[in-house]
């Protein structure tokens, strides 16, 4: 009917499940099947049979590699476990605490200005045709330029970095809300009007719990982005976790410190992500999984 | 005929509310700078002839060059070993079965926090700058080429197999051409991320082209230049967006029609 439009809203989707959703199927996708067929069972078909290969070989060319070339190049892995502890044992975790403190702050403001945003958007066309320009332009270029007008109005402390998060993870939600809202399925509404269902019960009783998956994602996504922002935020004016970051890789070189808080930052990060992941399977109905693309 | 009518009025209402918005936006800008109510935001009437000093003499087009180049070059690598490793990916499931946890794992952490070590192993200036460009754009092309690669329908392949298709035109013929639209979105996403890891790199490694720019108005406190360079920037990531999706429409036309 509406060439463009359809056009549109196909990309829009592509974007989402591509930046989204797909990252959560990829690993239980339908199996591949360009494999030779008839190639003969061994240890490596079983699921961790490879992987105890492959990641045990990339933790013995690591610990090879930090051998022969010393810590100033890459600490051992036992060195690097060491840190982990001295992260906690020597105070360090305070910078972390403080940081996380922020994030938090900063993603939850984030989110209570982003799903309200973006469910108005997803249900007047009008509040989204004058919104999208200004959150499909920032969504996609690079915020990082924005850091230093940030400093200028809230100085290096507190509200910089809480204001980093927020723009930063603000797009996300803002966008998955609304395509949640705006794919509720015609029939359902549809029905629910049908039963003179009043407009405010409509939005908690049809919109959002339809809705919800999609805006869980966002605030995956946006979590994602609101940890990418926190640590540009902080390298950039070196304090807290980002300021640890750079002065581990910095002279007096600690890589086995540097390496633990890295190594503690994807815990982190991946832990979350998979709550979040597992909140979104379950707010998923199963007659809505995709099928079709 | 006629919907096509329709459609182009829906999109003439869409274009006034988006110049509406675009001009309130201005609007605003111009009363809020000019009040100083808010001390950092000086307004337009202030920020555009900085802006066209900038492009007199700071070099505000080179500068723009030199960072698009450090995403080009990212971009050109970590499109084609993003699209090689998503296509091994998406072939095997035994890869898949290895890989899928550490690139998934890798979309949720901040790749940022890689900018320290990278300095250590390659220094401040190109190589290091393309490594982050590459750490930036690649997730994003492997999973993407990967979930195409996965969509071609099994029935496909069987009756290629049965037809005794050889390896390499099954690939030429059926599973790229198939996976085609994610793939090219990938590497479509992959230009936004290739270039904000590129202006990240300008601004976090050796200050230069765009990082620079910005550097020197945040050091001298020239708010209206900070402005024009922050403004500048975000047109033209926005501009880089809109090329590679009409890239992306251009070269996606054969499957709609």
């Amino acid at each position: 009917m509406q060439p463009s439009k359809a056009e549109e809203l196909r990309a829009e989707a592509d974007d989402l499940h591509i930046e989204g959703e797909r990252t959560a199927v990829t690993s239980v996708g339908p199996p591949a099947t360009l494999a030779p067929i008839g190639s003969s069972r061994s240890i490596l078909d079983h699921k961790w049979g490879l992987r105890l290969l492959v990641y045990g070989g990339i933790l013995l060319a690591w610990q090879v590699t930090a051998m022969v070339k010393g810590e100033f190049f890459l600490p051992t892995i036992p060195a690097t476990l060491a840190g982990i502890v001295h992260i906690f044992s020597e105070g360090y975790y305070v910078e972390l605490l403080a940081t996380l403190q922020q994030l938090a702050t900063g993603f939850l403001i984030a989110l209570a200005v982003a799903i309200p945003i973006g469910a108005v958007m997803g249900r007047f066309r009008f509040v989204e045709d004058l919104l999208s320009p200004w959150v499909n332009t920032l969504f996609v270029t690079s915020k990082e330029s924005l850091l230093p007008l940030l400093i200028i109005a809230f100085g290096v402390a507190f509200w910089y970095r809480t204001w980093v998060v927020i723009i930063f993870a603000v797009f996300f939600p803002i966008i998955n809300t609304a395509a949640g809202v705006r794919y509720v399925d015609r029939e359902l509404k549809e029905t629910a009007r049908a039963f003179a269902t009043s407009p405010g019960r409509m939005f908690t009783r049809v919109y959002l719990p339809a809705a919800a998956p999609f805006v869980v994602a966002g605030i995956r996504l946006g979590f994602g982005m609101a940890m990418k922002g926190m640590v540009i935020a902080e390298l950039w004016v070196l304090q807290g976790t980002g300021e640890l970051l750079s002065r581990f890789a910095r002279a007096p070189r600690r890589l086995d410190l540097y390496y633990a808080l890295v190594i503690i930052i994807v815990a982190f990060a991946v832990m979350v992500t998979e709550i979040l992941k597992a909140v979104e399977r379950r707010l998923r109905p199963v007659s809505s999984t995709k099928g079709t693309s | 005929m006629t919907h096509r009518r329709r459609a182009q009025s829906i999109d003439r209402q869409k274009l006034a509310r988006w110049g509406a918005s675009i001009a309130l936006f201005f609007i605003l800008w111009e009363i809020v700078g000019q009040s100083g109510l808010i001390l950092s935001v000086v307004p337009p009437t202030d920020v555009f002839p900085a802006l066209a000093e900038l492009f007199r003499d700071g070099g505000l087009m080179s500068a723009t060059l030199g960072t698009l180049w450090i995403a080009a070059v990212g971009f050109l690598i970590g499109g084609v070993l993003g699209v090689v490793f998503g296509t091994v990916i998406g072939t095997s499931e035994r890869w898949a079965n290895v890989w899928d946890p550490i690139v998934s794992g890798a979309f949720a952490v901040p790749i940022s926090m890689f900018i320290p070590v990278i300095t250590v192993y390659l220094g401040l200036e190109f190589e290091a700058k393309v490594a982050l460009v590459v750490l930036f754009n690649i997730f994003v092309i492997i999973v993407n080429t990967a979930t195409g690669i996965r969509e071609v329908p099994e029935s496909i392949l069987e009756m290629a197999r049965a037809f005794n298709t050889d390896r390499r035109d099954v690939y030429r013929r059926i599973v790229f051409p198939w996976a085609s639209p994610y793939i090219i979105t990938g590497l479509r996403i992959g230009v936004g991320r290739s270039v904000a890891g590129a202006i990240l790199a300008d601004l976090l490694l050796r200050a230069q082209n765009l990082g620079l720019v910005i550097r020197e108005a945040q050091g001298s406190f020239q708010l209206a230049e900070l402005l024009a360079a922050v403004f500048f920037i975000t047109i033209v990531a926005a501009l880089t967006m809109g090329l590679a999706r009409l890239v992306e429409w251009r070269l996606m036309r054969w499957k709609t029609s």
